[in-house]
């Protein structure tokens, strides 16, 4: 059953192409992150799914109908605004219950229903007071409570842990997640912030440039992403040009910098083509040098380690003066394993090798 | 916005009031001096006055009294003038808020190259004479004048219409001269609502009429008030205008007390009158400022 | 490529404002349009629509009456009433921002009435205390009583400017050696200039077309611009003010232009 449905959207703004034939289609009850950096179109995007934008082509469809010609007021979407737009004028309840009263709810029915949202969110204790006197986190979940309490067929977030400090933003990731999976309210999240969008969705679609790049769930997209701008933009990692050095009805064989040589069972490429590889530092081990490993591996000397707590950063130098980085536990080493200039390998896990176009 | 917590200097409980202090009244003493004589003194000297007998008072003497407030209030002539001045005041400030604001609103959604033309054109008029500006309006509304061209071109009249030298030409006049007052101070504060709260107004179901009537107008209270006290005050205190588009039976009160003091040379009276006004302009507003804080809790 | 707009559609609403804001402006043009082509009509009488143009009426500005003398008299008051106007509110505009104290808001309104004074109260309390010290009807007393009247609008301005200023810019100018004068005259008086400018603009355009205070402070030979026009147009009936008001309109919008050009004064003066 189809919740959201975007269909070759296309949309000009001040005489600049912003989306370019944006398709997505989201099941009812999912959860889907708009994931990019700024000005890859993703809060055009969202503008246009609640109303504020008109796309000069495309259809808009919730819950199958098709809402591209309907004004934002008559759309049932609930949206959550980057500031909150809590309405300073009126208290928390009249601010949630404002949707309510737009829709001409009776005021024992609105009463009952704010009551019982602002309870979901734990702020039923606020509900006389101004939004000027709550906290950050209390605005946001006013905010939620406002959107949701109209029982909307769409869920729009714009950034909604962005202003939020690292604490309450762990807490809200949980709340947030429990609440949309509770109500199940197909939701779509914009943000630029990867670990917002990684945690919270059931999928990701990476934006660039007004286009989805890649859609899938945040394991896929994370661990084997099928394009090399959306491995670079997700997460660190070692991108590096190799070149096709041996074609065989097994596969092919790759070889790089650092003594990198590996054997793909791939049969697109080209004796002599070059090809990008890609390697998240995390699936990279420390060994000691050891010379024509079956493995692949690449060897250089240390040239920086960096401590960042539950990791440590190793970086080393390749003979031909690439740099690469692994992610290693620091409990797994030992003394002087990575001392400056020491000689070192490092194992590629072949199962997390990605391959990309050149 | 605009918190100088660094460059306001942070004194201690030791710190001498000479010290603490010696700065701003430095900067501030020249004029203070200047409107203590100038603008306190003469005003403090005019009450005085109004509380005096005028030589041509039969009842002359020494001292103070409340005479010429007497004379004032039991005047017929006065409260007549009084209720007119009061009445077209109202009328204007009515008008010139239905024409302002929503040029105000247009403001916002226009580019900013047509924007800037037209913020232009307001300003233009503000500070264009108001000799010139009520000229244009005798021009227009004479009996020979424009509007009865249109008029009588469209067949409405056969006749032109009199409309100079009323309280019809007066009021145009007024609201003419206050449009720009009433705009600007609602376009500053229609510019300081975030564009998000409308749209989630929008979002939860408001259409254009709620939108508006829920969320930007109570928000725009403060723009408002400081617009509608503006013209009000603009208008009770007319002179020029009303002199210029009226008639004797049309007269200000400003015109009263002009007259007294000009020509029957009759201070006292004269000061009563323009005190009187004064203060009963005062009380309106005060009036005005607490019904709007109390009963539509706007931040005025 | 497209260029329709991605706005969603305008309702009823829009429609009804943007007619009564298009209205409005054309209320507000519609009689200096109207002079202007008045004025141009070579009839005596003010007639609409004209049967003939001419300049003629240009030319018959002078002789309204002692116009030219009554406009630099006009002229120097309100160049003088702007500049000390200007540089008075500068130190008050400073103290009020720079410093904290009890009774800030009182001043400030204290500071800002005189706006809201009947002129007609203004000019005979003044005529009234001018002659009571001997200095009635005299080109000074002139220039006091419009400096009461116009001080309120640099003070706002520049109030104005000095909220939306980083105080930080000073600081910075102080702790790469400048003293507090020279920080003052290098880096905050320049960011003043809008404020600064409007304020000016604003003092010398109130005044220069102000009738009631003047006309109570004026006698003989002393007189101004709006009081000869004034005059003028109560004894006569042909259309020379109509070319004299078109003459100053459009001076006026040139000057407003290039100050808004130049200095952007539009933003800065709407507080």
């Amino acid at each position: 059953m189809s919740g959201l449905e975007l269909e070759d959207i296309n949309v000009w703004l001040n005489g600049q192409k912003i989306l370019h034939d944006v398709n997505i289609s989201i099941a009812k009850g999912e959860c889907v992150a708009l994931l990019g950096p700024s000005g890859c179109g993703k809060t055009t995007t969202l503008r246009t799914i609640a109303g504020f934008i008109h796309p000069q082509a495309g259809d808009v469809r919730i819950s199958g109908q098709s809402c591209v010609d309907l004004p934002p007021n008559r759309r049932n979407v609930g949206l959550v605004f980057q500031d909150y737009a809590l309405f300073p004028h009126m208290t928390v309840a009249q601010n949630v219950g404002y949707g309510l009263r737009m829709r001409k709810r009776s005021d024992s029915e609105s009463e009952k229903l704010v009551h019982q949202f602002l309870e979901m969110v734990q702020l039923d204790h606020v509900k006389d007071r101004m939004p000027q006197s709550l906290s950050g986190g209390q605005r946001q979940r006013v905010a939620l409570a406002r959107a949701l309490v109209i029982k909307p067929d769409i869920l729009l977030l714009d950034e909604p842990l962005g202003a939020l400090d690292r604490k309450l933003r762990d807490q809200m990731q949980v709340e947030l997640k429990q609440l949309q999976k509770q109500l199940g309210v197909t939701t779509i999240i914009v943000t630029h912030d990867q670990e917002e969008a990684l945690s919270l969705a059931d999928r990701v679609a990476v934006m660039f440039g007004g286009k989805i790049r890649e859609i899938g769930t945040p394991q896929s997209l994370y661990d084997r992403p099928k394009h090399r701008d959306v491995m670079d933009f997700l997460g660190s990692s070692n991108l590096f040009r190799c070149t096709v050095t041996h074609v065989s009805e097994d596969g092919v064989t790759v070889s790089g910098p650092g003594g990198f040589q590996t054997v793909l069972n791939r049969t697109d490429f080209q004796l002599n083509q070059n090809v990008l590889v890609g390697i998240r530092p995390e699936h990279l081990s420390i060994e000691r040098a050891v010379a024509d490993s079956p493995r692949a591996s690449v060897s250089g000397t240390v040239h920086e380690t960096v401590y960042k707590g539950s990791l440590m950063e190793v970086l080393i130098k390749t003979t031909d003066d690439h740099i690469f980085r692994a992610a290693v536990s620091p409990r797994s080493l030992t003394h002087g394993q990575i001392e400056s200039g020491a000689a070192i390998s490092l194992v590629l896990e072949k199962d997390f090798i990605q391959i990309f176009q050149d | 916005m605009g918190q100088f917590t660094s460059t306001v200097r942070i004194t201690g409980s030791r710190d001498s009031f000479w010290s603490r202090y010696s700065g701003a009244l430095f900067l501030l003493a020249p004029l203070l001096v200047f409107l203590i004589i100038f603008y306190v003194i003469p005003f403090a000297h005019m009450l005085r006055e109004s509380f005096q007998y005028a030589s041509s008072d039969t009842q002359a003497g020494e001292g103070l009294t409340l005479h010429q407030y007497i004379k004032t209030w039991s005047s017929a002539r006065i409260g007549r003038v009084m209720e007119r001045t009061f009445r077209m005041s109202l009328l204007t400030v009515a008008i010139t808020l239905v024409l302002s604001y929503p040029i105000a609103l247009l403001l916002l959604r226009l580019k900013s190259s047509i924007r800037t033309i037209i913020l232009l054109v307001i300003f233009i008029s503000l500070a264009s004479s108001l000799i010139v500006r009520n000229y244009g309006w005798v021009v227009v509304l004479a009996d020979k004048g424009a509007l009865n061209a249109l008029i009588q071109a469209l067949g409405l009249m056969d006749k032109p219409v009199r409309l100079m030298y009323s309280e019809v030409a007066i009021v145009i006049g007024l609201v003419h001269f206050s449009i720009p007052f009433m705009v600007l101070p609602i376009y500053s504060s229609l510019l300081r609502q975030p564009s998000s709260l409308q749209e989630a107004s929008q979002s939860l179901g408001g259409n254009a009429w709620q939108t508006f009537s829920k969320i930007t107008l109570p928000l725009s209270l403060p723009g408002v008030f400081g617009g509608t006290v503006l013209t009000f005050a603009l208008s009770m205190s007319a002179y020029v205008t009303p002199l210029m588009l009226g008639s004797p039976s049309s007269s200000m009160i400003s015109q009263v007390a002009a007259e007294q003091l000009l020509i029957q040379l009759n201070f006292p009276y004269g000061a009563a009158i323009i005190v009187t006004l004064t203060v009963l302009t005062f009380l309106i507003v005060a009036a005005y400022a607490t019904l709007l804080r109390k009963v539509f809790r706007a931040d005025v | 490529m497209q260029t329709s707009s991605a706005a969603p559609a305008t309702t009823l609403f829009d429609r009804i404002v943007g007619f009564l804001a298009w209205l409005a402006l054309i209320f507000l043009l519609f009689p200096v349009v109207l002079t202007a082509i008045v004025s141009l009509n070579d009839s005596f009488f003010i007639e609409f629509p004209p049967k003939a143009l001419s300049f003629k009426w240009y030319f018959n500005i002078v002789n309204i009456h002692a116009i030219g003398r009554s406009t630099l008299i006009s002229a120097s008051i309100a160049l003088s009433a702007a500049l000390l106007c200007t540089t008075l509110a500068i130190a008050a505009s400073l103290a009020i921002s720079r410093y904290q104290f009890s009774g800030k808001a009182f001043l400030t309104a204290f500071l800002l009435s005189p706006i809201t004074m009947p002129m007609v109260a203004v000019g005979i309390a003044l005529i009234q205390f001018f002659i009571m010290i001997g200095a009635a009807f005299t080109w000074y007393s002139l220039l006091i009583g419009h400096m009461v009247l116009v001080i309120a609008y640099p003070i706002r301005t520049l109030l104005a400017s000095l909220t939306l200023m980083n105080p930080s810019l000073e600081e910075a100018a102080t702790s790469l050696g400048a003293s507090k004068f020279k920080a003052f005259w290098t880096v905050t008086l320049p960011q003043m200039k809008p404020g600064l400018i409007s304020g000016f603009l604003f003092a010398f355009l109130i005044s220069f077309d102000n009738y009631p205070i003047s006309v109570f402070l004026v006698r003989g030979g002393l007189s101004t611009m709006p009081i000869e026009v004034f005059n003028y147009i109560s004894q006569n009936l042909d259309p020379t003010p109509a070319a004299f008001s078109t003459l100053y309109v459009i001076v006026i919008s040139l000057i407003i232009a290039y100050a808004e050009r130049r200095y952007r004064i539009v933003s800065y003066s709407i507080q």
